[in-house]
């Protein structure tokens, strides 16, 4: 049963959560950097897509190169993973887990409170880092003098909205990881496990059963670009909350356990 | 463990006594093979300063983890108000902690390092200007930890403990790192918590640093209690030492010996003599012909009361085979 008394409680562990996670200036340095990063990766893919492709750029659809630059997204995606996990393990590694583990002795409380501030920052940076990607390729397409995609698209709309759902999976797989393991490395392990299990899944003969229960391919699924054969957008987003809940659940159960 | 009838009066004061603020019942931490802290009983009053004492790897900071939480105990309890901390209403309100003053994000600002602390006990912006305050970092709540010396990073650990203006004060080594001024404030700053009645309790290996601070030590030695006492008593209980310095020791301290006193070469080839006073001494070097060079009467340490509590030797005796066989004698 949820008192008044978890509520304020859980509350109150978020509200430290975010100013710790907002407060660091390394936090903020690397967001501003994944950002950053996006764009130039965003530009890079677009500007070579005639020939990595083999399809010039003239007569790439909008569509396409609108994707292509979206891939900035995943590299953003890549250093956030990174850094959350980095932010456990630097706890770890300093000690100072166990302040947090003294001001909010519910250890439960303290790890939704962490998931739901990784989940709201990440998924913030990489909603900023999406829309840079698609101005990006908006700006190359327009001096190019090509005709452009239209904003107006839900299609559109819904590519970029879910190229900004991957770095807040990842990350809160990186962070269960990393309290799981007590480490930066165990972290980011775990979360580029699931990140590569989709190419691992088709090495296996019949792994490709696999691939609609693996978060990669559900993640293109939300995102409407998983093509034809994919999985529906709703069994998707249940497979990303599955898989979610089982990085928390594996978490709490180790951090609940264990001293600090 | 505690004699049965410590523990018997132990646990009439529990029963007397409804206010207990911190109890440790039988406390035992085992990790693997190694046993860190085994059946440890006592409680913590309010009013005074306690010093939990011990040398280094007694099981202080194992403890003070099991106190707060953080470390589950192998058997045995830690409470604090008769609950355990992590079932206390508004733990930073009612207990303030400083583990260890390095475990912090570098990267955060001093007031940032304070905050997040204070959201967690849903505690305002004003009261960590405050505490900066109290502790003599006012002005300084915008400098990144990085940039603080590690004087100001201990000020700053008893800021956060100071938080919640909580009614316990739980603190590890909290004199480490501070200069003479910093250990007079914190000094002061115990003294004046205590007088208000509240609790103090702060870990040292250290028993000089426990001499002008604490009112009471608990000492502890391999994981085991050694004495729950007043620093008074525990002072009077240290026997005064005579230092002597002669041209023929070997011979002084046979006599001393015979005499039934405690020899044991100090530094720089002097003696130290435990059990006779300074006159004695004198008229036993006299009675014999032995010249002496000096013949000092050395004010008793609490030093040496917590050296034969704990088993250590002093570490300052450097061995001289000329006397007896440069083992102290007993």
């Amino acid at each position: 049963m949820i008192t008044a008394e978890h509520r304020t409680g859980t509350r109150a562990a978020v509200a430290a959560e975010w100013t710790k996670a907002t407060g660091s200036a390394r936090n903020r340095r690397t967001a501003l950097a994944a950002v950053g990063l996006a764009l130039v990766v965003a530009a890079l893919f677009c500007l070579t897509m005639g020939p990595t492709t083999g399809v010039p750029l003239t007569e790439q659809p909008a569509f396409d190169v609108l994707t292509s630059a979206l891939l900035g997204v995943d590299a953003a995606a890549l250093v956030l993973t990174v850094l959350a996990a980095a932010v456990v393990g630097g706890e770890y590694a300093t000690g100072m887990i166990r302040t947090t583990f003294t001001v909010t002795p519910r250890r439960g409380r303290v790890l939704v409170a962490r998931a739901a501030t990784v989940v709201a920052i990440t998924g913030m940076v990489a909603l900023v880092a999406a829309v840079g990607s698609a101005l990006v390729s908006w700006v190359v397409l327009a001096v190019a003098g090509l005709p452009s995609w239209d904003v107006a698209d839900p299609a559109v709309r819904r590519v970029v909205g879910g190229a900004a759902l991957m770095a807040p999976f990842h990350a809160l797989v990186a962070t269960a990881g990393a309290l799981w393991s007590r480490s930066t490395a165990g972290g980011v392990t775990v979360a580029l496990a699931l990140m590569a299990a989709p190419t691992l899944a088709g090495w296996i003969p019949g792994g490709g059963a696999l691939l609609p229960f693996l978060p990669g391919e559900a993640l293109h699924a939300v995102a409407g670009i998983a093509g034809p054969h994919g999985p529906h957008p709703v069994a998707a987003a249940a497979v990303l909350v599955v898989w979610s809940a089982a990085a928390l659940f594996a978490a709490d159960r180790a951090v609940r356990r264990r001293d600090v | 463990m505690f004699p049965a009838r410590f523990r018997d009066r132990l646990e009439r004061t529990d029963r007397r006594k409804g206010e207990a603020m911190i109890v440790a019942r039988e406390l035992v931490k085992r990790y693997g093979d190694t046993v860190a802290v085994d059946g440890l009983s006592f409680r913590v009053e309010p009013g005074r300063v306690t010093g939990f004492l011990g040398p280094n790897g007694a099981g202080k900071s194992t403890t003070l983890r099991m106190l707060l939480g953080l470390d589950a105990p192998t058997s045995g309890a830690a409470l604090i108000d008769g609950v355990a901390y992590r079932d206390l209403p508004a733990p930073t309100r009612r207990v303030g902690a400083l583990l260890d003053p390095g475990a912090v994000d570098l990267g955060l600002t001093a007031a940032g390092h304070l905050l997040w602390q204070a959201r967690a006990a849903g505690i305002g912006r004003a009261r960590v200007t405050e505490v900066l305050g109290l502790v003599g970092l006012e002005g300084l709540g915008g400098r990144r930890i990085r940039h603080l010396s590690l004087g100001m990073r201990q000020r700053l650990g008893i800021a956060a403990a100071l938080l919640g203006d909580p009614g316990i004060l739980v603190l590890d080594e909290p004199l480490n790192g501070l200069d003479p001024e910093g250990i007079v404030w914190v000094r002061r700053l115990l003294r004046g918590f205590a007088d208000e009645g509240r609790t103090v309790l702060l870990s040292s290996h250290l028993m000089n640093e426990m001499e002008a601070t604490a009112d009471h030590v608990l000492v502890i030695a391999k994981g085991r209690p050694v004495a729950d006492i007043g620093v008074a008593e525990l002072a009077a209980g240290a026997r005064e030492r005579v230092e002597v310095a002669t041209p023929r020791p070997s011979e002084l301290a046979a006599l001393l010996l015979d005499a039934g006193s405690t020899v044991v070469p100090g530094e720089t080839g002097r003696l130290v003599v435990t059990g006779p006073d300074a006159a004695r001494v004198g008229e036993l070097a006299a009675a014999h012909g032995i010249v002496l060079h000096a013949l000092i009467p050395v004010r008793a340490r609490l030093e040496d009361a917590f050296m034969s509590l704990t088993g250590e030797g002093t570490g300052k005796t450097t061995p001289d085979r000329e006397v007896g066989e440069g083992e102290p004698a007993r």
